[in-house]
């Protein structure tokens, strides 16, 4: 599993990123996501409101297709954005 | 001391016959082939509302002439054109003293880049007149924020920790370039759309002017005082 893009992948993927990260919107429970850190160390980011201790489904792995149909499966980060409260 | 009317400056977009106003601030000054408009947000323009008054006025100085942030979900854009009539024309003025700091105005675009992670911008806030521009840092060159725009516009935003407020929203960013003389000179990178939780967000103004390019079919680019490129 990748952790890291670099730059030139998080311009070519993101797209893809995007679409793959709609479908675990409300799965996951994200309310937005972006690229964090530098290049070659870029991360994919998800933000939720809190960062649970533990929640219904974690977010975890995002698997995307690029390049002729090859299987990307990138692990994601989970940033807090503390923009209104979880009902318990 | 900035300009009476120019990137950075609040203004207030209303109609005549309601007293509501909503303040959002100046992004920047378009020239539309031979048009001077003036660019801010879409979001913070209420439908009805088309007029543009200087804060606490009730003279129109500019007209709403296109509302980006209005239509098809997948063509939304955080941004909105309103051309200068004769009083905001009059008010566009330049003044060369900024107290040491760079001009805001630039005929320069930012190209978004995962370079620029972690790198400087510089804001000029607009929720009141005459504030200080203040530096922070972009978190992410690309982040996506459901809660805060619909559709299209709410993808592909400059994401900084939460520095403004109610007011702001329009208000330029930009980043600083090093010019071959050894000075700075600042280059438009985004315009504020809101904040959620714990960072705030700015759309790009470059698909901001390529589009605009597309909808008039006209030469489109940053207006400054005394320049005509």
């Amino acid at each position: 599993m990748r952790k890291y893009l670099t730059r030139t992948q998080a311009v070519a993927w993101r797209e893809r990123i995007e679409a793959a990260l709609a479908r675990k919107r409300d799965t996951w429970g994200i309310h937005g996501w972006g690229f964090v850190g530098k290049h070659p160390r870029l991360r994919v980011a998800v933000r939720v409101p809190q960062r649970l201790i533990a929640p219904t489904t974690a977010a975890g792995a995002l698997k995307f297709r690029y390049d002729g149909g090859r299987l990307i499966t990138l692990k994601v980060a989970v940033e807090a954005s503390h923009a209104g409260e979880v009902k318990p | 001391m900035t300009a009476v009317l120019g990137p950075g400056s609040p203004v207030e977009v209303g109609s005549k016959r309601s007293t509501r106003r909503t303040r959002l601030g100046v992004t920047a000054i378009l020239k539309i082939g031979e048009t001077l408009s003036l660019l801010t947000c879409g979001h913070g323009v209420p439908r009805g509302m088309r007029a543009l008054f200087a804060p606490g006025t009730k003279t129109v100085i500019a007209r709403l002439d296109r509302n980006l942030f209005r239509g098809r979900s997948a063509q939304l854009i955080d941004a909105a054109v309103f051309r200068l009539l004769a009083p905001g024309r009059k008010l566009v003025a330049h003044t060369n003293d900024f107290n040491g700091l760079p001009s805001p105005w630039t005929t320069k675009l930012v190209v978004p880049d995962p370079g620029d992670q972690g790198e400087a911008v510089t804001i000029f806030p607009s929720h009141h007149a005459g504030l200080a521009p203040f530096e922070e840092f972009v978190l992410s060159f690309s982040a996506s924020e459901y809660r805060l725009l619909r559709g299209a516009a709410s993808s592909q935003l400059i994401q900084v920790v939460r520095c403004t407020q109610r007011g702001d929203s329009g208000a330029p960013m930009y980043r600083a370039r090093k010019l071959p003389t050894g000075g700075q000179e600042l280059a438009l990178y985004g315009l504020c759309s809101g904040a959620v939780g714990r960072f705030s967000y700015f759309t790009p103004v470059l698909p901001i002017i390529e589009r605009l390019r597309r909808v008039y079919g006209k030469k489109v680019y940053l207006w400054v005082p005394g320049g005509e490129s």
